[in-house]
């Protein structure tokens, strides 16, 4: 227990005193924290009952699509406003 | 559906008028992006103005829609289900306004993709690319709650619709199956519980683009998170009331949108305000009690220098009178006056937009300096109209499309 304790100090000690823990940049800690819940999504889609492969379907092909569509926007936006330089 | 069957006389003028709003906004930011950030108030010291403040705002009133929605799926709050959907186009509206808002404050939009191409190298310890990250999570989450328990409604619709319109609801529902609603229904829960985790690292990531600079007075500090989640759901809750009311009485919906909702409404907003009211004071006391000098020139300019004015016209008329009312509401069982409880959501509305203004001019603006100056000029005034115009647009445009209530009973017919 003391050592669990002594490991959890150790690991905020080094979140607090720098922008990385264990090697690890902070932006990534945040990333898996934003995009976890993505992923527990995608797996519940998965795996969940009931489930119809139909619907599963629907479902990541939107997330898919979105997903194109905000980086073919970002795309567009360079491109458009690039046309004002 | 009466939305999308009716149109009344009025429909068209407020949709020209919006148009017109918008179309001196696109204006106003072609002359921007032909002139450069010059013809802004902004400088090389006042780096944020009116651009990141309504950016701020609308992530602000994106949250509410997903907060509603989800707790009314989750906790089973039926009774609340007629106002979900308007909270989630709300939020879907909003944070359209609010990746736009960024677009339009960025001095060289073109580089844009470099956000794409740069990611793997910048994620790592950029606050700014953790933000993006967050929204565009959130956004392409949001999009897919609002669609996928939508189409059991989207095909009602298209049964009732005939020619173009019909072929055009058809579009929105590829594969559909008569079966799938369980499917759905399961899948709606799951999004409702994961996508509230992602509300709220939004608005945390929004406040560390702050709160991680250590330099700048009353923005660097470990409470910033918590402290624009509880702005951001007193804006967005009194948004979705001044918005339910107002449908309320353009469609005549005293049957489906009870008075009941909006005492529960004005409840959990009247405690969230009573919240960041309590979340200010704690602010100004640490700011004057012990903190840098920074911290105290920034807290004297709030509370009795240049901005005086606004801040406690915030705090007063903007957050405690109508926060008083709400709770005096509350105590009085059988008393609910729905347009003053929309008037009081709407101050609150207007004041949260305001408090984001000191949030982040005094910081940069206070010194002495001539440089550090800043006025918003007549672009960003356009463009500032423009964006509201732009969301009210975007919102009567979903709402003449979509079923803003969901129809699983017979009487929202």
């Amino acid at each position: 227990m003391s050592e669990l304790l002594s490991l959890m100090v150790g690991l905020i000690g080094s979140l607090v005193g720098a922008n990385q823990t264990n090697g690890m940049p902070l932006g990534y800690i945040v990333l898996i924290v934003v995009e976890s819940p993505v992923v527990i999504l995608i797996l519940a889609t998965l795996l969940g009952k009931p489930r119809k492969m139909k619907v599963t379907g629907l479902f990541l092909a939107w997330l898919g699509m979105m997903f194109a569509v905000f980086i073919i926007a970002v795309y567009a936006l360079s491109y458009i406003t690039g046309l004002f330089y | 559906m009466r939305p999308l069957l009716y149109t009344s006389k009025e429909f068209w003028p407020f949709m020209a008028a919006l148009t017109l709003i918008t179309v001196v906004f696109i204006y106003a930011y072609m002359v921007q992006l032909s002139r450069g950030l010059g013809v802004t108030g902004l400088n090389d010291i006042v780096i944020w103005g009116v651009y990141i403040v309504n950016f701020i705002f609308f992530i602000g009133l994106s949250h509410a829609g997903i907060a509603i929605s989800a707790a009314v799926r989750i906790m089973k709050l039926d009774r609340y289900a007629p106002i979900a959907r308007m909270a989630e186009v709300l939020t879907l509206a909003s944070l359209m306004m609010a990746g736009l808002s960024i677009v339009i404050d960025l001095g060289r939009p073109d580089r844009s993709f470099l956000l794409v191409t740069k990611f793997a190298a910048r994620i790592g310890s950029s606050p700014l690319l953790w933000d993006i990250t967050a929204v565009a999570t959130y956004l392409i989450l949001s999009t897919t709650y609002l669609y996928l328990p939508m189409r059991e409604d989207l095909k009602v619709v298209r049964d009732r619709m005939t020619g173009w319109k019909k072929k055009m609801y058809e579009i929105t529902l590829p594969g559909y199956g008569e079966d799938e609603a369980p499917v759905i229904k399961r899948l709606a829960w799951w999004m409702a519980v994961t996508i509230l985790p992602v509300m709220v690292m939004v608005h945390t990531t929004v406040a560390w683009i702050f709160s991680l600079l250590s330099n700048r007075p009353l923005w660097f500090g470990a409470a910033a998170g918590p402290y624009f989640i509880a702005a951001a759901v007193a804006s967005g809750l009194a948004s979705v009331v001044v918005i339910a009311a107002v449908l309320r009485k353009l469609f005549h919906w005293e049957d489906i949108l009870p008075p009941e909702i909006f005492r529960g409404l004005g409840n959990v907003l009247s405690i969230i305000t009573l919240t960041y009211l309590y979340m200010m004071l704690v602010e100004q006391f640490t700011a004057r009690f012990a903190g840098p000098a920074g911290e105290f020139f920034v807290s004297e300019a709030w509370l009795f220098g240049e901005f005086a004015t606004i801040f406690w016209s915030i705090t007063t008329i903007g957050l405690a009178l109508p926060c008083a009312y709400l709770l005096i509401q509350a105590f009085r069982p059988g008393k609910i006056n729905i347009t003053m409880t929309a008037i009081v959501s709407l101050v609150i509305v207007i004041a949260m937009w305001f408090k984001r203004y000191i949030i982040i001019v005094p910081t940069l603006t206070v010194g002495g300096s001539p440089l550090l100056a800043y006025a918003p000029t007549w672009v960003e005034i356009a463009i500032l109209a423009g964006s509201f115009s732009a969301l009210a647009l975007i919102y009567t445009t979903l709402l003449k499309l979509i079923p803003i209530i969901e129809m699983e009973e017979p009487h929202h017919e």
